[in-house]
């Protein structure tokens, strides 16, 4: 493959991007007809190469030895990928109507066509200071997103998502550097780059460095105790809290944790060792929190934030069970979370956009009002609780298996949390299902469901979650196949 | 050839010397065309160094053992390339910064006057050149600083010049220590030879790393910085915290590696007191800078903690981290100098100095906010802006240096918590300038011009371009490295 088809679907969103604020459209057709071509003619460019793309090392340059930029497409790049591109074009659709009222609508979608970019730049690296460098740029490209609203309160919290983001960095900066000293090189190679010398050596400093990065990288996956800065972030407009916040942003950190656990590390040097149990520990600790925090909570966006927070923890469950069949469940949640959640995203924005409520006690008797938005809503949620046949089922089965494939007490431990977790994720989903069905109508709004540009990626999402459902064994399948063909 | 050793050196003598003399005579703007074709010819001549090959030159002996030499060497070269670019730039910056100003002429006269001090130091051969340099250098930066002439500008400057000159004779006693023994005084690369590791030597050297670490804003002497730096107008705030506090370092390197030798120094306790001392200014440093609330104060204490990741850098010992340091001392000049210049153009166009009055400086100023804002990540250490590759080589090179482990990874974490309160003091700046609430704080478009905008938006360019490909240069560097310290 050329150097041009792999960098297209970085270069092309990134450069159109960055030119909207230039172009500053007036007209509102006109913008939307720009931002949607670009995202399409990405989308469309990054299927290509999901389908025909061998991995291959591109180097493009280099900073100085052993600092190289180079990318790769393999199979997990793909699956990242695939997910990615597939949601874009609907979640601008829907940004279209949501932003509608909003001011400075050339510079939103500038930054938010720029992160298109950026995401795909960390899903096709093909070694860690690559992958480093879009980590940091998405960084900075999101924060314009976060602080849309320039009210203080988006200020701030676009100010602790830099800190925080910034400051995971450093610690996954720290591993970096420990990595690249020892190892001479930074390359992901499935299976690991830590030889047995490194390790009869330098063991401990090896574990320090995967926990770093674990951590450091962590943030971005909303491991507790760096979790804060999600729930905060709910203050985006929907359209970046459902696409960047509930996937993009935070699976890129997810993605993250992959490269390093299986790719620069490498399953066999860190299983059984501190290196896995410390990180176990939060992850598990993370699940029961994330979920348990979204019951109590009374906000729309900010309880759709924590159960985000918890379902991440699934994915780095599942990753650091550090066996393929592991990686495979943490890939399929990767992808049908990703799905599910930012349907239920999209649910919490039209009621939003539609009325203006953003508290769950608000939204009583709205089922039979919004009547197509709540369809989609129910269908998501009880896909999130893994009710089966839908997609939910099917990940958290593949979790559950590869959990007792591990058979170490801390699995056990973990499956009881996905246990209690789910139930708890029933309480917090199905109540504000009950709310909408089965309470009166009262409020002296008038509340009906939005238009197409709403509906039509909600539905779509719907036909996606369905599709999964359908052929859900033939996708396990098909991931496991990735996994074993790394 | 020699010949360009001396015009680098005349140049600016001569027409700083002339601008002085065209004081009161209303002649500004034939001293700005002068100030501005010295400043064209000493960069000509700077690039053409490159080309030239090792030079040497003797002037005259001062006694009958200390002559008065320069040399041109690799290592020279860096840094008079460095000095004479900076000064052209911020010599168009401060055109339009000085504008309405009284004595321009004489800030330019002393303006050309500290160039031809720094190429000096840059091109000495021996120590005792370099120290006749280095003191003059002092005195004729003098009247940059105190150039408002305000009470604070008087105190700022009489600070600096109490511990500039205390820190010289620190280093001077030092080095009497050393000359004692009667021995050369020719710079060579790895050092003269006669020292070994003995207790005079290593005392002599602990008091020339403090003294001439005064200029670098080393702790315990760094606190004349954040006060006398801001006090100046713009540019010469810009020069001081870009490229006079690297004459510091220069001192400190043409000591440990062209003097006493690197191999007498390793595993010493004046090593590792010296890396101790850079990792307490380096995180006080950024600590003082993210609580202060004046514009360039916090820049100044921005140097001060940058400065000394270069010391760190050098108190390594390994040419991992003697790359980290030189590249760090490019990257940090240019960075400093848009950052100050930046300061400058807000101050000049605006008259605010607060850090919290510039919320929505950024639809004001927008070229200007930009490049500030440029730099400010570039010297966080993000990808793939110039200061993470410097940061890079600082850090591999404390990971592989042969000490104990607290130093190997305690070096590194304090340098990662440094770059953390960067970004809590810079970016933060950006953030409040570009993002702030509507209505509020909207100010009307008051952009900088054109001197001003050109002078930021190069260095910025060159901020972006050095990050994204710089391999001749870490080669070149890499090369004075093992010259120095032989295949460590």
């Amino acid at each position: 493959m050329n150097i041009l088809s792999i960098c297209f679907p970085i270069i092309i969103p990134v450069v159109f991007g960055l030119l909207i604020p230039v172009f500053d459209f007036k007209k509102k057709l006109a913008r939307e007809i720009y931002v949607m071509s670009v995202v399409c003619v990405t989308s469309v460019l990054a299927w290509i190469n999901v389908i025909n793309m061998t991995p291959e090392t591109i180097t493009l340059w280099s900073f100085a030895k052993p600092l190289i930029v180079a990318l790769r497409i393999d199979g997990v790049s793909k699956v990242f990928i695939a997910l990615i591109s597939s949601l874009w074009p609907f979640a601008t659709l829907y940004a279209f109507e949501y932003m509608r009222h909003e001011e400075r609508v050339n510079s939103f979608f500038g930054f938010y066509t720029t992160t298109f970019g950026i995401t795909m730049g960390i899903a096709s690296s093909a070694n860690l200071m690559t992958m480093y460098m879009f980590y940091e740029l998405l960084t900075l490209v999101t924060i314009p997103l976060v602080m849309h609203e320039m009210n203080h309160r988006s200020i701030r919290a676009a100010i602790k998502y830099f800190t925080y983001s910034i400051g995971g960095a450093a610690f996954a900066f720290m591993g970096f550097i420990i990595i690249t000293k020892y190892c001479g090189t930074n390359d992901f190679v499935y299976g690991g780059i830590i030889t047995s010398e490194i390790m009869k050596e330098k063991a401990g400093y090896v574990y320090l460095a995967y926990i770093l990065m674990f951590f450091g990288f962590g943030v971005k996956a909303a491991v507790f105790p760096f979790h804060g800065w999600l729930p905060s972030a709910g203050v985006a407009p929907t359209p970046v809290t459902a696409l960047l916040h509930a996937v993009a942003v935070v699976k890129s950190g997810a993605f993250a944790i992959i490269r390093i656990t299986y790719f620069i590390f490498g399953a066999q040097t860190l299983k059984g060792t501190v290196g896995e149990y410390i990180p176990l520990v939060f992850v598990i600790i993370t699940i029961v929190f994330g979920s348990s925090m979204a019951v109590k909570e009374q906000h729309l966006k900010r309880r759709f934030a924590y159960s985000t927070i918890s379902n991440l923890s699934y994915i780095l469950f599942g990753v650091l069970m550090l066996s393929p069949a592991g990686l495979t469940a943490g890939l399929l949640h990767m992808v049908f979370h990703g799905v599910m959640k930012i349907a239920i995203f999209f649910c919490a924005g039209a009621i939003m956009h539609q009325t203006g409520y953003e508290y769950i006690y608000e939204i009583n008797g709205f089922g039979f009002k919004m009547k197509k938005i709540f369809a989609v809503y129910s269908i998501a949620s009880l896909a999130v609780v893994g009710i089966p046949p839908l997609p939910g089922f099917y990940s958290k089965l593949a979790l559950a298996k590869a959990a007792l494939e591990n058979g170490d007490v801390l699995s056990y431990i973990g499956i009881a949390a996905l246990l209690i977790s789910a139930l708890l994720t029933a309480v917090y989903l199905m109540s504000i299902m009950v709310r909408a069905y089965f309470r009166p109508f009262e409020s002296d709004k008038s509340v009906k469901d939005p238009n197409a540009y709403m509906v039509i990626p909600q539905f779509m999402f719907c036909a996606m979650m369905i599709g999964f459902s359908i052929f859900g064994s033939y996708i396990c399948q098909f991931m496991a196949e990735i996994v074993s063909n790394l | 050839m020699n010949n360009i050793l001396i015009m680098l050196l005349v140049i600016p003598l001569v027409m700083g010397l002339v601008s002085m003399l065209l004081r009161g005579r209303e002649k500004t703007k034939l001293c700005k065309v002068l100030t501005l074709i010295s400043c064209i010819l000493t960069f000509a001549f700077s690039v053409m160094t490159f080309f030239a090959g090792d030079l040497t030159l003797h002037i005259w002996q001062i006694t009958e053992n200390i002559p008065f030499d320069l040399a041109l060497d690799d290592l020279s070269r860096i840094f008079v390339l460095l000095f004479n670019f900076i000064w052209l730039i911020v010599c168009i910056y401060s055109f339009e910064y000085l504008e309405e100003d009284k004595k321009q002429e004489r800030f330019f006269g002393y303006y050309l006057l500290s160039l031809f001090t720094l190429n000096g130091i840059a091109m000495s051969s021996n120590i005792m050149t370099f120290y006749v340099f280095f003191e003059s250098m002092t005195l004729v930066a003098f009247p940059l600083i105190i150039h408002n002439e305000t009470d604070e500008a008087r105190e700022g400057a009489f600070k600096y010049l109490f511990y500039s000159v205390a820190g010289a004779f620190i280093a001077l006693g030092g080095i009497f220590l050393l000359v004692l023994k009667d021995v050369p005084m020719e710079f060579k690369a790895g050092g003269v030879g006669v020292f070994g590791s003995d207790t005079m030597t290593l005392v002599a050297t602990m008091l020339i790393l403090v003294g001439f670490g005064t200029k670098a804003g080393l702790f315990p002497m760094h606190a004349w910085l954040p006060i006398a730096h801001p006090v100046a107008p713009a540019p010469a705030s810009a020069v001081m915290s870009g490229i006079i506090t690297k004459t510091g370092v220069l001192a400190i390197i043409r000591i440990i590696f062209y003097y006493i030798g690197a191999d007498n120094l390793k595993g010493t306790w004046v090593q590792y007191s010296f890396m101790v001392l850079t990792l307490i200014t380096v995180f006080m440093g950024s600590m003082l800078a993210y609580k202060e609330k004046i514009f360039k104060k916090r820049l100044a204490y921005s140097t001060v903690s940058q400065v000394s990741y270069v010391l760190f850098g050098l108190s390594l010992l390994n040419p991992l981290g003697f790359t980290g340091a030189i590249l760090h001392v490019l990257f940090h000049s240019l960075i400093k100098n848009t950052l100050f210049m930046s300061a400058g153009a807000v101050i000049h166009k605006t008259e605010k100095t607060e850090v919290q009055d510039l919320k929505g400086m950024g639809y004001a100023m927008p070229v200007t906010m930009w490049c500030f804002t440029i730099a400010g990540i570039a010297l966080v250490g993000i990808p793939p802006l110039n200061a993470f590759l410097s940061k890079w080589f600082l850090m591999q090179g404390a990971l592989s240096s042969g000490m104990s482990d607290a130093i190997r990874y305690g070096g590194p974490a304090v340098l990662l918590v440094s770059a953390l309160l960067t970004a809590g003091y810079l970016v933060t700046i950006s953030l409040r300038a570009f993002f702030v609430p509507e209505e509020e704080y909207r100010l009307p478009k008051n952009e900088a011009g054109f001197e001003m905008k050109f002078a930021q938006i190069v260095l910025t360019v060159l901020i972006v371009a050095l990050g994204v490909y710089c391999t001749p240069l870490v080669n070149y560097i890499n090369n004075i490295a093992t010259t120095i310290m032989g295949g460590m």
